[in-house]
């Protein structure tokens, strides 16, 4: 079965860069949210497997969806793609469940060592 | 008057979140704490707009003005005007141990402006691939029936105004200032190709 992954970001710049920035071999269904609670919506009804996301957003924002996530206990990858890069921002999205953390914008290479490391490519 | 299009507001904003981000945590380091980041609120106006505007809105507050000028390649140069509301800044500067006489406000203005315009336009121009460099802060006194005449004298140089709320919610405390980019046409016209050429990279 395809990987279904999420890219939510309140930017569409932002969702482009991502989307773009995947590697060429990596294998998934893309949807998209603009904000937490559309992202939460998409997780209710999809089996996401893995979800990129953004923290600075409007209505939910990303640490919201990440305590979302561990709440329902949602079997899905987290890696956290912001511009919000204080350290003790990077441990709390750590602590909450996020498997890595990338700095915006984001770099292609950095989101292929990253996909590689946790076998999802 | 150029407006932007709603692919380059967009764009722009993200930039910004982008800087706004970079800007934080230096600032967070300076103060020792962690900052709640929102989303800022930008938006292109008419220098000439910018006094009127915000004159009536900082009418009842006791304000501090500072304002630092840039310039980089290719036309893009300007002034960054940075609107302190002095009510919530009191705190950050008993948090900073700064005494409260005018010395040290105004030195603790000049820190916190250096490191929000500086760190702030590095970022959002090297996105924009440009770099600038910097003349030194000033702070301009201004009492409210002054507010006014002040904004005037250093808006009538420019065309466009680049408006960023910015909203720092610190631990404890909020902490509210307003960055104002006062920028030419020329610049305004340069930050729209780079905005169109990004926007074309993906």
């Amino acid at each position: 079965m395809t990987l279904k992954a999420l890219i939510c970001d309140d930017s569409i710049l932002a969702r482009k860069q991502v989307k773009k920035s995947l590697p060429d071999d990596f294998d998934a269904e893309i949807l998209t949210a603009s904000n937490g609670k559309e992202a939460l919506d998409v997780l209710s009804q999809h089996e996401i497997g893995l979800v990129f996301l953004d923290l600075t957003m409007p209505e939910l924002d990303g640490v919201g969806v990440l305590e979302a996530i561990k709440a329902q206990q949602l079997k899905c990858f987290v890696i956290v793609i912001s511009a919000d890069i204080q350290p003790e921002m990077q441990k709390r999205v750590t602590e909450l469940g996020a498997l890595a953390f990338i700095q915006k914008p984001v770099n292609s290479d950095k989101l292929a060592l990253i996909l590689h490391q946790y076998g999802l490519i | 008057m150029v407006r932007l299009t709603p692919d380059q507001q967009d764009a722009l904003q993200e930039l910004m979140n982008i800087a706004m981000g970079g800007a934080s945590d230096q600032l967070a380091r300076f103060l020792n704490t962690f900052i709640h980041l929102q989303v800022p609120a930008i938006q292109v106006v008419e220098a000439c707009s910018v006094p009127e505007q915000l004159s009536r809105t900082y009418i009842d507050n006791d304000i501090r003005l500072v304002s630092q000028g840039f310039m980089g390649s290719a036309g893009i140069q300007g002034e960054a005007m940075l609107l302190y509301n002095m009510a919530s800044t009191h705190h950050l500067a008993a948090i900073l141990g700064y005494q409260q006489d005018d010395t040290s406000e105004s030195e603790m203005l000049s820190d916190i402006s250096s490191i929000l315009t500086t760190t702030f336009l590095n970022s959002l121009s090297a996105q924009l691939d440009s770099s600038l460099s910097y003349s030194a802060p000033r702070i301009l006194s201004c009492q409210p029936t002054e507010l006014k005449q002040r904004l005037t004298e250093l808006s009538e140089r420019w065309t466009a105004a680049l408006q960023v709320n910015i909203h720092y919610q610190v631990t404890d405390y909020a902490f509210d200032c307003e960055m104002i980019l006062l920028i030419p046409g020329s610049a305004l016209a340069t930050l729209q190709q780079r905005l169109d050429h990004i926007l074309q990279e993906f």
